[in-house]
């Protein structure tokens, strides 16, 4: 990667773009010696971060739609959508009608899978505030009649959820792996490792099916929470690799020596020193396995194995939406929204891992994303 | 190279024992058999059943007996009586518990030349033109022609392969009736299904080319080939992608696996008889020995192939042979 490819667009010339030019510093170096700087001068280095994040368009923006979008999922039960569980049969298969044609309907009725106690008084407000009033077929409804905006709304939930649920539990077991076997180094870290390169290597798409398939078939709920377990335990590998190489690297840096030197505890290093270096990476693998973490939830949910019916996620609109076509009715836009929103979802996570991992690991190569 | 082969080698017949002994374990320590879901059978029906699957023997000897080749009889340890179940060493997976008649091996015998047709042709087309892409990318980059292909491949990678299949399915044979829809019997059947499959694997070898070719035109061996006065075509497609292909040749090990993954759902979509179809409905329908018999088999086989990326890797590339601390 060259500097030129960093370079904002534009030119304006701030006393920064000046001092750049006159230097001949790359975006990247002058990135470096801006957070050096920061760190010297004893500013909050998150502040200098931040402000390197804005100057990456896409990663801001992207940071924002998922900021937004996450809103909308949350908020999902305030807002005025129909039912995503109502269950018309007998209406026929509608397709996206625009908004200023149908921009609303008078027949809500609140049919849902059993709510948890927020979600029931978001629902309550929403009847307040709206009463029948919901919006028209915006996307179209599927062949069971179940308006599709809806049903994509509530599916972010389900998809949300599963990847911070995930995310959090890989979070979790990587990083004390990881700074488990960098702090001790040794024999300990080298067997720890071995058996992460072990288990790196088996197809763990087949374990957790076959894993599923042997303990799925209990309740529903149960089979959910052991698919949030399993999701995170697989994910954990790249974490502990990588907070492991932080850590061993730190293991020799010379200020944690000095602090040890100057009667600072083990354990008062670990926290005082360890997380603020360990940190950073740590956000940028987050962000990076919440997309894959998603991914597999979807690729479960197609294949039947993920969120069981009533309840919906991308991975099961998916399904329904290839289930849907046939050589007599072509419902493009069962296949093509929901496509479109994970697609962008998915995309919006991956730059903004992307422009977190330039900012927070600026010793990483700028390689393309896996 | 001799040593890393064993030790890729040790890694593998560690983790078979250990996914071979947690499965087992897992498949006997939870509560209610495959049998469960037929209602209202006979006690001694089901004795019967446990007998002929030999559920009524102790565990030890159950997984002994589904591991090797011990031919344990009916009167014990090395009986006379002989067992038609020869273990998982010898191929055998023991009786598929929702298909009647037939083994697994049998059912893996029929599905498997499917998927690994279906593989092999995913990956005969994707990594070869990933690489011609990735390489006209770097050669031109800058222009609307490496944008188009960005855009391309950061498509590619962004959309789930299922998604991918189920758009192609829709405009390809539906909306312009190209290729027929589901089936397996001659080439035009196999176009659709192969393309998804290899997408996201095109999209990747690209992205990882494109990088490595446009690292490599800034080195000094590709200086010294332009002073010679080489045309930037040799330069290019001589040169420098030579040794951009190192990391296109590691991720050959990934690369199968994730089609074998992704090979569960285009074979879905597709309706094929492939051994990824029989997979998931044994999940479905909790047959647990030939989802247990394709989890091995695949196991060894990404296993393999991870092992034989890295091998060939090492040796195109002898700064990557022994061993690698990170």
């Amino acid at each position: 990667m060259t500097g030129s490819a960093l370079d904002l667009p534009g030119g304006r010339r701030t006393p920064a773009t000046a001092a750049r030019s006159r230097w001949k510093l790359t975006e990247r170096e002058f990135e470096l010696r801006q957070s050096a700087a920061a760190t010297v001068s004893g500013e909050n280095p998150w502040r200098a971060r931040l402000v390197q994040l804005r100057r990456r368009r896409t990663a801001w923006w992207s940071l924002w739609l998922l900021g937004l979008s996450s809103l909308v999922c949350l908020f999902a039960p305030l807002l005025p959508l129909p039912s995503p569980a109502l269950i018309e049969l007998r209406a026929p298969l509608l397709a996206p009608i625009a908004p200023w044609r149908v921009f609303g309907t008078f027949d809500f009725q609140p049919e849902y899978w059993p709510l948890g106690w927020l979600d029931r008084q978001l629902l309550e407000l929403r009847q307040f505030l709206f009463g029948t009033w919901q919006s028209g077929p915006w996307l179209g409804t599927d062949s069971k009649g179940r308006d599709l905006l809806a049903r994509i709304v509530f599916g972010g939930r389900t998809s949300l959820a599963v990847a911070l649920a995930g995310a959090a539990t890989s979070l979790v077991i990587g990083v004390s792996y990881g700074v488990i076997a960098g702090w001790f180094g040794g024999r300990i870290d080298r067997w720890m490792m071995r058996a992460v390169d072990v288990l790196q290597s088996l197809p763990f798409v087949f374990l957790v099916i076959f894993l599923l398939t042997v303990l799925g078939a209990r309740s529903s709920s149960a089979r959910e929470s052991i698919f949030f377990v399993v999701i995170g335990a697989v994910w954990w590998l790249s974490m502990a690799r990588v907070v492991r190489g932080t850590v061993r690297g730190m293991r020799s840096a010379a200020f944690l020596e000095c602090a040890q030197v100057l009667g600072a505890s083990q354990a008062s290093s670990l926290v005082r020193h360890l997380v603020p270096n360990v940190l950073p990476i740590v956000i940028v693998y987050l962000t990076l396995t919440i997309p894959s973490v998603m991914l597999f939830e979807s690729f479960l949910s197609f294949l039947g194995l993920g969120v069981s019916p009533p309840r919906v996620s991308w991975g099961l609109l998916a399904l329904e939406g290839a289930q849907a076509i046939n050589p007599l009715a072509i419902p493009w836009w069962l296949v093509l929204f929901p496509a479109l929103v994970m697609g962008l979802t998915l995309l919006a996570l991956t730059m903004l891992g992307d422009g977190l991992r330039d900012v927070l690991d600026p010793r990483s190569q700028a390689r393309p994303a896996p | 190279m001799i040593r890393a082969a064993l030790r890729h080698l040790a890694g593998l017949v560690i983790s078979v024992v250990i996914v071979l002994a947690v499965s087992f374990a897992l498949m006997h320590a939870v509560p209610g058999g495959p049998f469960d879901a037929e209602r209202g059978l006979h006690p001694e029906i089901e004795a019967n059943l446990a007998r002929a699957y030999h559920l009524d023997w102790p565990v030890w000897k159950q997984f002994l007996q589904y591991i090797g080749p011990f031919n344990l009889g009916p009167d014990g340890w090395l009986g006379t009586g002989a067992d038609r179940f020869g273990g998982v060493l010898a191929l055998d997976f023991g009786p598929s518990l929702r298909h009647r008649d037939y083994d697994v091996a049998d059912i893996l015998a029929a599905s498997l030349p499917v998927s690994f047709q279906l593989g092999a042709l995913a990956l005969a087309w994707s990594v070869p033109l990933g690489i011609l892409l990735g390489t006209l990318a770097a050669a031109r980059a800058g222009t609307w022609l490496d944008a188009l292909l960005r855009v391309l491949t950061t498509t590619g990678i962004v959309l789930p392969g299922f998604v991918i299949a189920s758009l192609s399915l829709l405009v390809f044979a539906f909306a312009w009736p190209l290729f027929p829809v589901a089936g397996w019997s001659s080439l035009r059947h196999m176009v659709l299904p192969a393309f998804a499959l290899g997408a996201p694997c095109a999209t990747y070898v690209a992205r990882l080319t494109r990088s490595g070719v446009l690292e490599n035109l800034q080195l000094d061996f590709v200086r010294t080939a332009k002073g010679k006065g080489l045309g930037r075509g040799a330069v290019i497609w001589r040169h420098a992608l030579r040794s951009a292909l190192l990391p296109v040749v590691a991720y050959l090990g990934p690369a199968s696996a994730a089609i074998l993954t992704g090979s569960l759902v285009v074979e879905k979509i597709f309706f094929l008889p492939g051994a990824g179809t029989h997979f998931v409905n044994s999940a479905l329908n909790r047959d647990y020995t030939l989802a247990l018999g394709v989890t091995l088999v695949y196991t060894v086989l990404v296993f393999c192939l991870n092992a034989l990326a890295d091998l060939l890797a090492s040796f195109l590339d002898p700064r990557v042979g022994g061993r690698q601390e990170s």
